[in-house]
């Protein structure tokens, strides 16, 4: 189990993670969703020792991470690095060797996944010469070639063709299946709910809801979906325990709180004249991301420094 | 170990693969072996000078001309033409390159070269001089035998004894060389260090080495690319100059190259340490001269005082600067190839070097760690110093 526990960091005078705390378990894929700035690069970074953490630790199998557990970690940082001038093939071996394998088993390995990654023949080219695609798929070879027991993955997705999102999303449910723990942050938010058992929600350095996608929905409330056509504005105000969320005539979603009742608002709808449509919906994990990130939602203020 | 080894033996491929490197490895050598090959013809080949001489004297002149004492490297050799016309039309077909008939004139084709003309009048002096001895009744061979008195010798108190101009020319070079290594190869780590910062590979490398494994593996395996080139320098050079003899290969020229390579090491790990740090204070290339800038200085500034030294080794400022680091990598091995340096003051400039390389290394190694993953403005010293 790879484990943030209490994590915290300050630049200076802004804090970037606040005591982030969740866990990822072997052979689960964690989709770690925030806007930008709110600090999932900041704990990945952490996680992989490039940056040191001001509080907490992480931990991998019950021991905090050190060098010699980082050497298995896979990693694609944000701001990929690689070579520019150093050819593809050899590139990959050399950062195999480096995760300690040896030099035979890191030419196989770099081989293979050049293979698997569709840039097998572009292995004798210097990376710089590579179109930016490319580029993503040798950055992903990099954090896969040495075989990791645990992948972190800072916005892999991005820059991928249709093609190569499906690729990278193939290998990353893979691994999964081997019983690797997966990180990866994204913006493709319905990417996430698609691939991902668990998600983390963060904002402003916290972390404001985690767990599976279905357990957020649960969270969150019953929703309605009414479409009024006559509707004036405001036609549901006065039923209690019902919030609107999104009011765009002649459509209406509201949030119910447990003990309001869903029959109320029929009956109000009826009385507005056409009724044309009156349903159960599941927020999208994008409703869930807003809401949670919206300032009203937020728990706490951010502290002054 | 095994980390440092992977990242040196990365830097030592990746350098020698470079065109660039290729290239500057090919102009060093064809300007070393270029240089030897002009200084031999310059002053260096064995002249050969043809005579004609005719006229009444001509047997003495010849006698004199080919028993006379000559210069190094010079050869005469005299014939004899019936006629001054005939000797004149000799000089004039190439066949010599003087003729002379014992009157007060020299026939040449257009001018005559200084060692000639002195060999000419020194034989023709001494054939008027015999006659007219002979003519006043005196024994010329009594009057040689009066005026043979040997040249002095020389004993120098200081100074490099027999191969001190071999020395000083390979001190000469071999500064030029120290020089031009250890500020291209300072200026590689440098760069090195901002290309995988710039590229972001940095952080991909920290995640599973130490910053002090990174570093040293790059100080060392361009270190290692440096120092091969420098020795196959020498020895091309060494090579080169015995054959062309311009060189003779003894005990106190060979110590003058060990020594340069020797003092090359110890520069390199200083300068190394320093252009490293210096690089990791920028993200980008256009930026890195800011922070090279003072080292570059230092350096030119060893370079001139080197040349210093060497014209003058005893001095007091090429005393002094020969023992404080980082000067003395560049002062040191000049003023031992031009002149005696007690062994005390070279052990005292390499104790103070080494002292020197080790505070370096873990004042860059600190600045390194701490500037290496910060990317945008330029880190100041004061910053990556905190902490």
């Amino acid at each position: 189990m790879l484990e943030f526990d209490d994590v915290a960091k300050r630049y200076g005078a802004t804090i970037a993670l606040h005591g982030l705390s969740f866990a990822v378990k072997p052979g689960e894929m964690f989709g770690f969703v925030g806007a930008n700035g709110a600090g999932k690069t900041t704990a990945m970074r952490i996680a992989l020792g490039v940056l040191a953490a001001d509080r907490g630790e992480v931990r991998w199998a019950g021991s905090p991470v050190d060098l010699a557990a980082r050497q298995r970690f896979g990693y694609m940082p944000e701001e990929r690095g690689l070579y520019p001038k150093m050819r593809v093939g050899e590139q990959l071996a050399y950062f195999a060797q480096l995760h300690g394998l040896s030099p035979a088993a890191a030419v196989r390995s770099a081989q293979e996944w050049t293979e698997r990654l569709g840039v097998a023949a572009r292995r004798d080219d210097p990376v710089e010469k590579l179109s930016l695609g490319n580029q993503q798929r040798v950055q992903l070879a990099a954090a896969l070639v040495y075989d990791p027991e645990v992948l972190i993955l800072d916005e892999p997705f991005s820059g991928l063709d249709p093609v190569g999102v499906d690729a990278l999303a193939e290998v990353l449910v893979a691994k999964c299946r081997e019983g690797v723990p997966v990180i990866f942050s994204s913006h493709q938010l319905e990417l996430v709910e698609r691939l991902c058992g668990s998600v983390g929600i963060i904002n402003s350095g916290q972390l404001v809801a985690s767990g599976s996608v279905e357990d957020l929905r649960n969270r969150s409330g019953r929703r309605l979906r009414v479409v009024v056509p006559d509707a004036q504005p405001g036609w549901a105000d006065s039923i209690q325990g019902v919030r609107p969320i999104s009011q765009q005539p002649p459509e209406y979603i509201f949030e119910l709180s447990e003990d309001a009742d869903d029959q109320a608002v029929l009956a109000a709808a009826v009385l507005t004249g056409r009724l044309e449509h009156f349903s159960r919906v599941a927020p999208t994990l994008t409703e869930l991301f807003r809401e949670a990130v919206s300032p009203e939602a937020a728990p706490t203020e951010r502290q002054p420094a | 170990m095994t980390m440092v080894n992977l990242i040196a033996r990365r830097e030592i491929t990746t350098r020698t693969r470079e065109r660039s490197f290729q290239i500057s490895v090919a102009v060093t050598l064809i300007i070393i072996v270029g240089v030897i090959i002009i200084l031999k013809v310059v002053n260096g080949g064995t002249k050969h000078f043809d005579v004609a001489v005719s006229g009444p004297r001509s047997g003495a002149l010849a006698a004199a001309l080919t028993h006379a004492p000559l210069p190094d490297k010079t050869t005469v050799k005299v014939r004899t033409y019936p006629s001054s016309t005939a000797a004149a039309a000799a000089v004039h077909d190439g066949k010599a390159d003087a003729a002379i008939d014992g009157g007060p004139t020299v026939v040449v084709k257009s001018n005559l070269d200084s060692k000639l003309q002195t060999i000419l009048n020194s034989a023709r002096g001494s054939v008027i001089v015999n006659q007219r001895l002979q003519q006043a009744g005196i024994d010329p061979a009594a009057v040689t035998k009066a005026l043979n008195v040997p040249a002095l010798s020389v004993h120098k108190l200081t100074g490099g004894g027999k191969n001190a101009d071999a020395k000083k020319a390979i001190a000469y070079i071999g500064v030029i060389l120290l020089y031009g290594q250890l500020i291209a190869f300072g200026m590689w780590v440098a760069m090195g260090v901002v290309e995988e910062k710039s590229s972001r590979v940095v952080e991909l490398l920290l995640s599973t080495v130490r910053p002090w494994q990174l570093l040293a593996g790059k100080i060392i395996g361009v270190g290692l690319v440096g120092f091969a080139q420098l020795l196959l320098t020498a020895v091309v050079g060494l090579i080169v100059g015995r054959a062309t003899d311009m060189i003779t290969l003894q005990a106190g020229v060979i110590g003058t190259v060990l020594d340069v390579l020797a003092w090359f090491v110890l520069g390199y790990a200083f300068y190394a340490c320093a252009f490293a740090a210096a690089g990791s204070l920028v993200s980008r290339q256009e930026e890195l001269q800011n922070t090279v800038s003072p080292l570059s200085l230092l350096l030119v500034a060893s370079f001139v005082l080197s040349f210093q030294a060497i014209s003058n080794p005893g001095g007091g400022l090429a005393k002094v600067l020969s023992i404080i680091p980082p000067f003395s990598a560049m002062i040191m091995p000049p003023r031992v190839a031009a002149g005696d340096v007690p062994a005390w003051q070279i052990a005292v400039a390499v104790a103070l070097m080494l002292v020197a390389i080790l505070a370096l290394v873990r004042l860059s190694a600190r600045i390194y760690a701490a500037a290496v993953l910060r990317s945008g403005a330029r880190v100041r010293w004061s910053e990556a110093l905190a902490r």
